[in-house]
């Protein structure tokens, strides 16, 4: 009776998980490997059974649209996270010095964070618009570009300008956990470093990043898998172009199961983008633990 | 540290290229909502409306457009409520018992479970967004707010386990021994004595599967296809005009959907911040 206890208590959570997350990532790998189009009732199908191979992996990889869009997600995910991280890092430095005022600065920083991702693509989209948006009026104004130009027009320019709007809901919370960080970095070592008349770039590159380096690896591999996944923001601004221009992973295979019913072509591409996920997890995991220890 | 004056400015400067960075956006997004819909297609630019309106705010209360192709904003914003409570309350629910277990109980297999839980806490969602379609398509539970509850608690439960499990592991067990000695229930302890003691982080973990929850978009958006079951998110998407993008309609309800999750993150700031840290190197 007695050794049955935890089975209790750890019972509903393994109903749940099971149920919606561990079962469902297999009939994922069962989907891939036959051919589901259209119909879902067609399961039912004994026709479907048949096992197709990695025909569904190899359509993926031999199509046109596969590579273009793992590039772009990589590039999404390097240039977002290395802004956010620049930004973040200044932002928690600033915040972590004595000023008038710092908590409500403090707490003001918390607004783009707390943002829905779907408001926050719909801002910015608004902001881009190429008739009258503000940011478009403003390079107009300055002369950037010659009168109302549409960033929406050319690939490049419309994955920076998603980049910028992830950019600015996404740094405070890089900025959330390095300012955490650098309020627990013991003072003594900066009293030290004082006396021995270190300069303030000495003491930030020798002391600071150093003693935050646990912080600043969690929060870029948190920020990495959750940016290598980007989709919502995709969805609103661009749906995935110009002529696939701004087609991540996540948007390529929305695109192919939900809009053109690919089931099984749209399971493939998740799952092999899930191999990069787990890649960044892994790493994860290791960090989180050598801190423990 | 003494600084000099010039030091000082610097770090104003700083601090002022801060809020600008955080706030402007947010300033041009208000302003915006009580600018008339002539006054947005305008190609000039004004840091203040040319015409202060409220038509916005009325028209998007009153549900309808004038070619009534408005989705009923109230409605998306009651379902997200509820949607985004219920999550809350089941996965915390659920949550607390598994997390004291691992916190507390000794067998076997507890660290590997522990770390594949983490583990399940990875897993892409666009991957789940397939054969989840493809379940609750044949059992006909499209359309209902359960389950996207359902959903939400799912991909909840792992990060509320492992929050849980952390802030539990931090209460002396002494506490819970003279207890046990003195006759109370396991269940009694864990709601009179540990729950209580971990409730800032009861609030942090509460408050992150809320802001989660209400932010959620790619299932809400597949799973909901009737006004009785949208979530804010997809109503705001989909705020249009004969085709076209509505851009006063959307601004305003994107602003108005963006109230809550900001008062829950000012309000509870300190929770936040505190758990976010702990979060981390947990």
């Amino acid at each position: 009776m007695k050794k049955n206890r935890p089975f209790y208590y750890l019972f509903p959570s393994f109903f749940v998980i099971l149920g919606v997350i561990f079962i469902p990532l297999l009939y994922a790998l069962f989907i891939s490997f036959i051919d589901l189009t259209k119909n879902v009732r067609k399961l039912d199908n004994p026709d479907l059974w048949n096992f197709v191979g990695f025909e569904n992996y190899k359509n993926v990889l031999t199509s046109s649209e596969f590579f273009p869009s793992l590039w772009k997600t990589f590039y999404f995910t390097i240039t977002s996270v290395g802004f956010e991280f620049v930004i973040g890092l200044a932002i928690a430095l600033i915040l972590n010095e004595q000023f008038k005022g710092r908590g409500i600065v403090r707490g003001l920083m918390l607004i783009p964070w707390a943002f829905p991702t779907i408001v926050n693509a719909v801002l910015w989209k608004w902001l881009y618009d190429a008739d009258h948006g503000t940011i478009t009026g403003l390079f107009a104004k300055l002369g950037l570009t010659e009168g109302y130009a549409n960033v929406f027009a050319s690939s490049f320019s419309a994955m920076n300008a998603i980049i910028v709007a992830d950019v600015w809901k996404n740094t405070a919370f890089i900025s959330l956990i390095l300012l955490a960080a650098l309020q627990s970095l013991p003072k003594s070592v900066y009293e030290a470093a004082n006396v021995d008349g270190a300069n303030v770039f000495r003491r930030f590159f020798k002391i600071t990043l150093p003693l935050l380096s646990p912080a600043i690896m969690v929060a870029l591999v948190m920020r990495t898998m959750e940016a290598f996944k980007v989709f919502d923001i995709i969805y609103i601004m661009t749906g995935g172009g110009p002529a696939g221009g701004t087609r991540t992973l996540s948007f390529l295979t929305y695109e192919s199961s939900m809009m053109f019913s690919k089931f099984s072509y749209g399971s493939s591409i998740a799952l092999m983008m899930s191999v990069f996920i787990m890649i960044f997890a892994l790493i994860y995991i290791k960090i989180l633990y050598r801190n423990v220890e | 540290m003494k600084r000099t004056r010039k030091q000082q400015a610097l770090i104003y400067v700083g601090v002022m290229a801060v809020l600008v960075f955080t706030l402007a956006p947010i300033f041009l997004l208000i302003m915006a909502t009580f600018s008339s819909g002539s006054d947005l297609n305008e190609r000039t630019l004004h840091l203040f409306p040319a015409h202060w309106t409220f038509d916005n705010y009325s028209q998007i209360f009153s549900g309808e457009a004038s070619d009534g192709s408005l989705p009923p904003f109230l409605t998306a914003m009651k379902n997200s409520l509820v949607i985004s409570l219920s999550t809350t309350l089941l996965s915390l629910f659920i949550g607390v018992f598994a997390a004291y277990a691992y916190a507390r109980f000794r067998f076997r297999g507890q660290k590997p479970l522990l770390i594949s839980i983490l583990g399940f806490r990875m897993v892409p969602e666009i991957v789940l967004l397939i054969p989840l379609y493809v379940i609750f398509a044949r059992m006909e539970m499209i359309n209902q707010r359960s389950t996207l509850v359902l959903i939400y608690t799912a991909l909840n439960l792992p990060f509320v386990i492992w929050m849980m499990q952390g802030y539990f592991r931090a209460i002396p067990e002494a506490i819970e021994e003279s207890a046990l000695i003195d006759g109370v229930s396991r269940l009694g302890i864990l709601f009179r004595f540990v729950i209580p003691l971990s409730i800032p982080g009861v609030v942090a973990t509460a408050i992150y599967v809320f802001l989660l929850s209400w932010d959620e978009f790619m299932f809400a958006n597949i799973f909901t296809s009737t006004y009785d079951a949208k979530t804010i998110t997809v109503a705001i998407s989909e705020f249009s005009k004969r085709g076209m993008v509505d851009f006063g309609m959307q601004i305003t309800g994107g602003f108005l959907a963006s109230i809550p999750p900001i008062l829950l993150a000012l309000f509870f700031q300190k929770f936040i911040i505190n758990g976010l840290s702990e979060g981390s190197d947990k």
